[in-house]
């Protein structure tokens, strides 16, 4: 039997997706928090002109991240210190030397918005050409959630959405469905819901028969313990507004869709531009209209 | 607590993975490695919960980094479960 790789030892945070024979012509730095596997950045880095390097810096291999979200108690990890690890990474590597797209999905968006903050006030700014949030909220008061502020109706969605992707397959979820707004507050904890999102997984075939509530409890806690260290570290982070343009790419089935640019206007002095796509949080990813405009979007060809 | 054989819990864990991959259970191998077999870490977190509520204990995050097939985590399991059982 080979040796098991060390549990303790590290894994590396800068990873490279993509890599031209010759010198890049262009380079996408892409921030990924976790929740999806890293390879999900594949379609899209596989999409990109020839020439363009693809870096992915994984914050799901930051120790201290990796273990704020299996221990609630563990220590918050600021964002600021997520930013400052991910620019060192990319120092160390040489990859800040030439303009370059920095993208990041969900909380990696603000991640990335911090790295693009640190090197504006080194007077480096100029490294970051674009800055590119796919569906991020910002971390401004007014989007900004402690647990107990997250609606339970909403957290069940989020989850049949992120169940749905890993799955691969679609999955309605009727229980919030067609509620009103008063209706949907009566839910009163995601865990009372999980029966119905059993029910309806396994009858939509996107979990097996004989599936167990304990089971699918345990992958709930594992998805909202992400979900809270996430919001743990946003809580103290107030950033202020960047002179420099944001571009927010938002699918059909965003986390918070009637929220408009999830309040990225209050953290640029420039319009933000917003960038529909289809398919949801967790699929923005993989769906093949969505993979063509951000591969564009990130090779540069639609950003004026 | 029901006090749990090393042997127990190595039949719990080949039937369940065997119908989680459609397969006969004699045609699950014991010290392969859990993430060789064709599991996603959905059905793997799924497949925890319902090993740990049939134990009537969590095992730690890091269970299955140490004991990494059915053979090695089924020792591992009989050995929490004694530790159990004493400090109840």
């Amino acid at each position: 039997m080979p040796p098991r790789p060390d549990p303790g030892a590290p894994r590396p945070v800068l990873r490279t997706l993509r890599a031209p024979d010759g010198p890049a012509a262009h380079r996408v730095c892409a921030v990924h928090p976790g929740a999806l596997a890293s390879g999900e950045w594949s379609a899209v880095a596989g999409r990109l002109p020839e020439g363009t390097a693809f870096d992915l810096l994984d914050l799901g291999n930051v120790p201290e991240f990796l273990a704020a979200a299996l221990d609630a108690r563990a220590p918050v990890v600021p964002v600021t210190d997520l930013a400052a690890r991910c620019l060192d990474e990319l120092a160390a590597a040489g990859a800040v030397a030439e303009p370059f797209t920095l993208v990041g999905w969900s909380f990696g968006g603000v991640v990335a918005f911090e790295m693009a903050a640190r090197l504006d006030a080194a007077g480096n700014g100029a490294a970051v050409r674009d800055l590119v949030l796919l569906d991020s909220i910002a971390p401004v008061p007014a989007f900004k959630r402690t647990d107990e502020l997250l609606e339970p109706a909403m957290l069940l969605d989020w989850f049949a959405m992120y169940l749905a992707a890993k799955r691969g397959r679609p999955l309605t979820l009727g229980l919030t469905l067609g509620l009103t707004a008063g209706e949907r507050r009566r839910v009163a904890a995601p865990e009372d819901g999980l029966p119905q999102v059993l029910e309806a997984a396994v009858a939509q075939g996107v979990l097996p028969p004989g599936t167990e509530l304990a089971g699918l409890r345990k992958l709930y806690a594992a998805y909202q313990g992400g979900l809270s260290r996430n919001n743990r570290s946003t809580a103290p982070y107030e950033p202020a507004p960047l002179d420099r343009a944001l571009t927010l790419v938002k699918p059909a089935g965003s986390l918070l869709p009637a929220s408009g640019d999830l309040g990225w206007s209050g953290l640029s002095g420039l319009p933000v531009r917003q960038v529909d796509v289809p398919g949801d949080h967790y699929t923005m990813l993989r769906d093949p209209e969505a993979v063509g405009v951000l591969s564009g979007l990130l090779a540069g060809s639609a950003v004026a | 607590m029901q006090r749990v054989t090393a042997e127990e819990a190595q039949s719990w864990l080949v039937e369940k993975l065997a119908i989680r991959l459609e397969v006969e259970p004699s045609e699950i191998d014991v010290d392969r490695y859990f993430d060789e077999f064709d599991l996603d870490s959905t059905e793997a977190l799924i497949l925890a919960g319902e090993l740990e509520k049939w134990l009537g204990f969590e095992l730690e995050a890091t269970a299955l980094w140490y004991h990494p097939t059915i053979a090695a985590l089924s020792e591992h399991i009989a050995e929490e479960n004694a530790r159990h059982a004493a400090a109840a």
